[in-house]
């Protein structure tokens, strides 16, 4: 889902070229996208945030919302934005750049489909400050914390692979779990503001 | 010598006194009543002058209790008549003077014509003859009018008398004259009696003795005839003189021997003195000098003891010329020497003493009135000052007041203005950040992301498309940074570092170098300005991009710093180094990260050490 042609026509080009993968649906527009996954839904969904209307993030939003089991990548030219970890708070998985080269980004695909995320330093610290904001302990596992802790640190998934002792996808993919968790937790935070806190 | 006239209700009625008191008696308490003591009083007058004196007193009170000033007036008249008798001229001159005042204030005119003629007399007594004359004028207008001839003549008889004293005959002369003239129109014997004294007076000033004799006898005849002891008295002494005049010394001696009981009589002491002065002369120029020395002796005594000075020192001088005829050569000199004492005195002292006394009267007065004031000034002057610096007390609280009210209201008001002012400064500027950083975002972003898509997509030919695509690659991470110093919610020097490790991390995994971090333990959470870490950052990927591009290193070592005041960053390389900066190969770039280190108060270092070391260093303020 872009709104500018040339890179939507260029990204449905990329997908269709790549093989094992197809371009099932373009939009150019959150609420037809909205309407359209929810009656054609696809394993993977490129989404743009900024857009005339409607944004991504209420998109994504919408349809987890109405339960869809669709991964969401998020397709951005700014990976610290607030809407970035916004969306991915709202159940997003990834983000894509768009100076992101061609192969990289179907390495990114790739990588998302097989559970990996991407997260940049200033999301990461987001995150950190996101899970702090609670008062209940951490959702996260230890393993989860040191990746996220040393994300925050500036350190590059190579770095923490080698400093964990264990590989890049096994990062990326704890990664993916932080991702469900903030997804998690930003559900409950919304279920609570409607029935009030939980009882203990 | 002189003949004065005393001016007052002449009463001849014929009424005894006896049958007088027995009216009085009989009258109701009223202003008739007053008239009548008056009355009663001037039968006493010439032979009883205390009675006088008491039935005046008596109108003097009733008309206090009346409230009756005509009567207080008449008995002023009266009862100064025997006053100047008994030569009391100044409780008469004082009593006189009240009764001008009555009169004017009052309005009786006809009362006031004979108050200023009795204050004429006393001051004549008081042988103050300008003041007398004065107030004998005064009164002539108002004689004339009232047509009254009798007084007009008595009063024209008195003013002969004053110019005689001053000495200017001729006028004398005249004013006799006229008051013989208007005696005898008005047919008034008494008045007639004076004028020819006065006038035998005048022409014996003017050496016409046998004149002079003719209108003393006609002036004694009327006092006969009239039973008037005042004119007779007058009248002998006037013959007197004119007797001496032609050496007539035993007739002389007569006439004062005749006048002296009849100023006993008066109580007329000027008159006693005077006839005792005659009487010591005639016996001296009938050569009868011892009985003289003893008549001189009983009159100096009788004068100095009445205050007649004139008389004293008239008989002073006879005295030293009876003791010349004595033989008494030593005493002699002695009166002689008294007399010149009391003409000096007469001449100087008392003059001199009274013209003193009225200077220091009247410097008193001058100075007390001074005193007055400038005490009067001064308390001005005081109330003038204390007004005026209460006045500018007022102003200047009232100011004070003003000028802190609106003080404290301008501080409220300003401070409430910067307050606002900051807020939308700084409001204003999150916005504007927050705006540019939508817009690259958005905008810019997508035109720049569509321009990458785009040149992708050309395949002919392929270096310049290549070279757009890089361009474009460039600008959209060059914006990202920009976008980055712009968030304030990576504006910690935690956030700061992590970002330039990430980002030189990064630079140098691409570039296939191996690199090593050394990071502080603990990093301080305090926040650092946009331009600080928009500068250090650009400062430190620049040199390892100039690591990259040109040191031919295979390693780099990073080492942050962080003391109490500053933050430094080591960037080590095992390159090949550089000889000098003249000839650093990557000299524009070393330009820049220095101007980037002193913009923010920093500083750069670059050294040669088995590589190059690139030394930054950036104040921090913790």
């Amino acid at each position: 889902m872009e709104d500018i042609t040339e890179i939507r026509e260029g990204m449905r080009f990329l997908v269709n070229q790549t093989p094992g993968f197809s371009c099932l649906s373009v939009y150019d527009n959150a609420e037809a996208a909205g309407k359209g996954l929810l009656a054609d839904p696809a394993d993977l969904v490129i989404m743009d945030i900024a857009l005339p209307g409607a944004t991504g993030v209420d998109c994504i939003r919408q349809l987890k919302a109405a339960g869809t089991k669709m991964q969401f990548m998020i397709f951005t030219i700014y990976e610290d934005s607030d809407q970035v970890f916004e969306a991915l708070a709202a159940g997003a998985s990834g983000y894509l750049l768009k100076d992101t080269a061609p192969d990289k980004i179907i390495a990114a695909l790739k990588e998302l489909h097989e559970g990996g995320s991407p997260m940049s330093i200033s999301i990461a610290r987001k995150v950190v400050a996101s899970f702090h904001r609670t008062p209940e302990p951490s959702p996260l596992s230890p393993r989860e914390m040191e990746v996220l802790t040393l994300l925050a640190k500036g350190l590059l998934y190579k770095e923490i692979a080698e400093q964990l002792h264990i590989s890049t996808g096994t990062v990326r993919q704890h990664i993916h779990k932080i991702y469900e968790r903030l997804h998690v937790q930003n559900r409950t935070e919304a279920l609570n503001k409607v029935f009030g806190q939980p009882r203990k | 010598m002189l003949l004065t006239l005393h001016a007052r209700a002449q009463m001849l009625t014929g009424l005894n006194r006896d049958s007088l008191r027995r009216v009085l008696h009989a009258l109701p308490v009223d202003t008739n009543k007053v008239m009548a003591f008056i009355t009663l009083g001037q039968q006493y007058e010439n032979n009883l002058p205390d009675s006088a004196l008491y039935y005046y007193e008596q109108a003097r009170s009733l008309s206090g209790q009346l409230h009756y000033p005509a009567g207080f007036v008449r008995y002023v008249n009266n009862y100064t008549a025997v006053l100047n008798i008994q030569g009391r001229y100044n409780e008469s001159l004082k009593l006189d003077l009240q009764a001008v005042d009555t009169c004017r204030r009052y309005g009786l005119h006809e009362l006031l014509v004979k108050v200023l003629i009795n204050t004429g007399v006393v001051y004549q007594y008081k042988e103050d003859y300008g003041r007398a004359a004065d107030y004998y004028m005064k009164s002539l207008p108002l004689l004339e009018s009232s047509g009254n001839l009798a007084m007009l003549s008595v009063t024209y008889g008195n003013l002969c008398g004053m110019y005689r004293n001053l000495h200017q005959l001729d006028k004398g002369y005249q004013y006799a004259r006229k008051a013989l003239l208007y005696g005898e129109q008005s047919g008034n014997e008494y008045a007639v009696g004076a004028a020819c004294s006065n006038l035998a007076n005048s022409l014996q000033d003017l050496d016409s003795t046998a004149a002079a004799v003719h209108y003393a006898q006609r002036a004694y005849n009327t006092g006969k005839q009239l039973d008037d002891i005042t004119l007779q008295e007058s009248a002998l002494m006037s013959l007197g003189n004119s007797y001496k005049r032609t050496n007539h010394y035993d007739e002389y001696l007569a006439a004062f021997r005749s006048a002296l009981p009849l100023a006993r009589m008066l109580d007329d002491v000027s008159g006693q003195a005077i006839a005792m002065q005659g009487i010591t002369e005639g016996l001296y120029w009938t050569r009868q000098y011892k009985q003289a020395a003893i008549s001189a002796d009983t009159a100096l005594a009788y004068a100095k003891a009445h205050d007649q000075k004139e008389v004293t020192r008239g008989l002073l001088l006879l005295m030293s010329d009876i003791q010349i005829a004595l033989g008494n050569q030593l005493l002699s000199k002695q009166y002689r020497y008294l007399y010149d004492s009391a003409r000096d005195a007469l001449m100087n002292d008392n003059l001199q003493k009274d013209i003193q006394e009225l200077e220091t009267k009247y410097e008193v007065e001058k100075k007390q009135h001074q005193l007055l004031e400038k005490d009067r000034q001064a308390l001005h002057q005081r109330l003038w000052l204390i007004a005026a610096i209460a006045g500018i007390l007022i102003l200047c609280l009232l100011l004070l007041l003003t000028y802190r009210h609106y003080r404290q209201k301008q501080q409220v008001l300003q401070a409430g203005q910067e307050n606002v002012r900051l807020k939308a400064l700084l409001e204003g500027q999150l916005q504007e950040r927050q705006r540019i950083s939508q817009e690259m975002h958005d905008d810019m972003g997508s035109g720049l992301t569509a321009m990458l898509f785009l040149s992708r997509s050309i395949r002919e030919p392929e270096t310049a498309a290549v070279k757009i695509q890089r361009t474009a690659a460039d600008l959209v991470r060059k914006m990202n940074e920009i976008i980055w110093t712009m968030n304030p919610e990576q504006n910690s020097l935690d956030s700061l570092i992590a970002y330039i490790r990430v980002n030189i991390a990064e630079a140098l995994e691409n570039a296939g170098l191996a690199y090593q971090f050394h990071m502080p333990e603990n990093i301080p959470a305090i926040t650092i300005q946009q331009e600080l870490r928009r500068n250090l950052y650009l400062a430190a990927k620049e040199a390892v991009h100039n690591i990259i591009k040109h040191a031919g290193a295979t390693e780099v070592v990073i080492t942050i710093i962080i003391t109490n005041n500053e933050l430094r960053i080591i960037i080590q390389d095992n390159g090949r180094g550089f000889e000098n900066t003249a000839t650093m190969p990557f000299g524009n770039g070393l330009k820049n990260m220095d101007r980037r280190m002193k913009q923010i108060g920093g500083s750069l270092m670059v050294v040669n050490d088995e590589g190059t070391v690139v030394n930054l260093t950036a104040p921090l303020a913790l």
